[in-house]
């Protein structure tokens, strides 16, 4: 997982890694009360919890044709976001070697950009990484 | 009134009472067949002090409310001996470790890998899958497949029908009904699938009207036009209401939860689920409470009314909102309730996969299904 769980504050947010595929993780400051129209992670999901869910995703392969990542904090989709959402999306990079960084959403939202492909959850539910993966494709999470 | 749980073991991703039937569709895409009435009766069996009580809840749910039986239950002797096994009953629930005579429906079989959604309208199965939508004209009595049809190619996400129409919500690849579904009005089956609107996460109906839902709060009014068309079906003949067309009414159904915002205070970003049933909305906020709202229309709308009811004891983010003959059914992330009579009852401690209610049942109004991980529940609400 993480190669580095010490993160270091820079001009956007906490900067971990490069993990062990070379990435490296912003958690930004927006996400995390700088600017409240944006999805907001919950408190107790660390800067440093936040990047193992990334590196999680990163290890996993857990991307979308899009090359967006996706994650959860656990099998059960623990909260992740003070709205209850329960899945975090890590955007794709345009360039390889930039930093990356991932915010909190909600499938049931109805927005298709919050919404993982099918078959990655798919892949999700038969490795047994999510038990909840039929209401993430159902958009009742 | 009382919960009474019967907990049926195995691997499903959605269950329904239908017909005398649980009919639990299992993750490998089987639909699997479990007749109540026999089922109950084997509990008796295994459960002598619960005799009797088991069929009452979970299979004719229906006869508690009937005039025999409140007979019986002027006779204090018979009322004490079935709330006592009612009060003897584990909170849990029963688990049922063997299904008697459960069957497979015999040539269903559905493409896709993703069940989305499930509804039972008029014996007709209708199933929404990544796939695509799809109905099955099935005999339940024989249990035999007679006829399947895809219906959409579109991912259906959801489905409602009422009127004699069915209505498939596709997500971004729109909303799209099909009217006079049994061929009620016009002896046509009705294949053709209309487009009704953009954009639709579910639907659900209000009166003869239909609300679409494009997000978890935004939603749109579509004015149904009805007929009443004497219709034979199952060899009954009866007059029926059917909703011929569909088209926008209110573009936006924001006014409602603007009055909601105005007369309690509410930030527009505090509202996190609206839903309605036929006759009234269900609001929940983050962090200000549940209400509901009823609009009294009129054609004039500066005559129009707004009623507000704040309720208590929602917390959570809301999931769903079911009608069912005890009340409202209300699933949050984690949890089940009931509203009834300004009560706010828990039904269900846990994460749902799907919760069903069938408030236009006969015998199941007051039963619920509730698929979760490792099960079914069948949660039984009993006024006695």
């Amino acid at each position: 997982m993480a190669n580095s769980a010490t993160g270091t504050a820079g001009p956007d947010g906490i900067c971990f890694g490069p993990n062990g595929s070379g990435k490296v993780y912003v958690s930004m400051f927006v996400h995390r009360g700088g600017n409240p129209r944006k999805s907001q992670w919950l408190a107790s999901v660390t800067p440093t919890t936040e990047y193992e869910v990334f590196c999680r995703a990163d290890s996993q392969d857990w991307r979308d044709s899009a090359h967006n990542y996706w994650g959860v904090l656990d099998a059960e989709a623990s909260s992740l976001g003070t709205r209850g959402e329960r899945l975090a999306k890590f955007l794709r990079n345009e360039v390889e070697t930039a930093a990356w960084h991932g915010y909190p959403v909600s499938p049931a939202s109805g927005s298709a950009g919050d919404t993982p492909e099918d078959v990655l959850v798919e892949s999700w539910i038969s490795a047994g990484s999510v038990a909840v993966g039929r209401k993430i494709q159902r958009r009742r999470i | 009134m009382r919960i009474l749980k019967l907990f049926i073991p195995g691997d499903f991703e959605d269950a329904r009472l239908y017909m005398g039937h649980l009919l639990a569709f299992t993750a490998d895409r089987r639909l699997r067949i479990v007749e109540l009435e026999p089922l109950t009766h084997a509990l008796h069996e295994r459960y002598p002090m619960w005799r009797g009580l088991l069929t009452l809840a979970f299979a004719r749910n229906d006869w508690l409310v009937t005039s025999q039986f409140h007979t019986l239950m002027s006779n204090d002797a018979f009322a004490d001996s079935l709330r006592a096994g009612i009060d003897h009953f584990p909170a849990d629930g029963l688990e049922v470790d063997a299904v008697p005579n459960a069957e497979e429906l015999p040539g269903f079989s559905v493409e896709g890998d993703v069940l989305l959604d499930t509804l039972f309208y008029a014996s007709r199965m209708y199933i929404g899958t990544e796939a695509g939508f799809f109905d099955f004209d099935v005999d339940w009595q024989s249990k035999q497949v007679s006829r399947s049809r895809k219906r959409l190619d579109a991912r259906c996400v959801s489905a409602s029908a009422e009127f004699g129409a069915v209505n498939a919500s596709c997500e971004e690849e729109d909303l799209f009904t099909g009217y006079d579904e049994f061929g009620w009005s016009t002896a046509t089956d009705g294949s053709q699938l209309r487009h009704t609107a953009n954009h639709s996460l579910r639907t659900a109906w209000l009166r003869t009207d239909l609300v679409n839902y494009d997000s978890l709060t935004h939603s749109s009014l579509l004015k149904g036009r009805t007929e009443k068309v004497d219709a034979t079906y199952g060899g009954a003949s009866r007059t029926r209401k059917l909703v011929t067309e569909l088209s926008v009414e209110r573009e936006s159904l924001d006014f409602l939860l603007e009055e909601l915002s105005q007369r309690k205070s509410l930030e527009s970003d505090q509202i996190q689920f609206v839903g309605n049933s036929s006759g009234a909305f269900f609001v929940n906020t983050f962090e200000r409470g549940f209400f509901t709202i009823i609009w009294l229309r009129s054609e004039d709308q500066a005559k129009e009314r707004v009623i507000v009811t704040e309720y208590p004891g929602v917390t959570g983010r809301v999931v769903s909102v079911h009608g069912s003959g005890a009340g409202v059914i209300v699933e949050t992330d984690f949890s089940c309730h009931l509203f009834s009579e300004g009560s706010c009852i828990p039904l269900l401690d846990g994460e749902a996969l799907n919760v069903r209610t069938f408030p236009s049942s006969k015998r199941y109004r007051n039963i619920m299904a509730v698929t979760v991980e490792d099960g079914v529940y069948l949660i039984a609400i009993v006024d006695l």
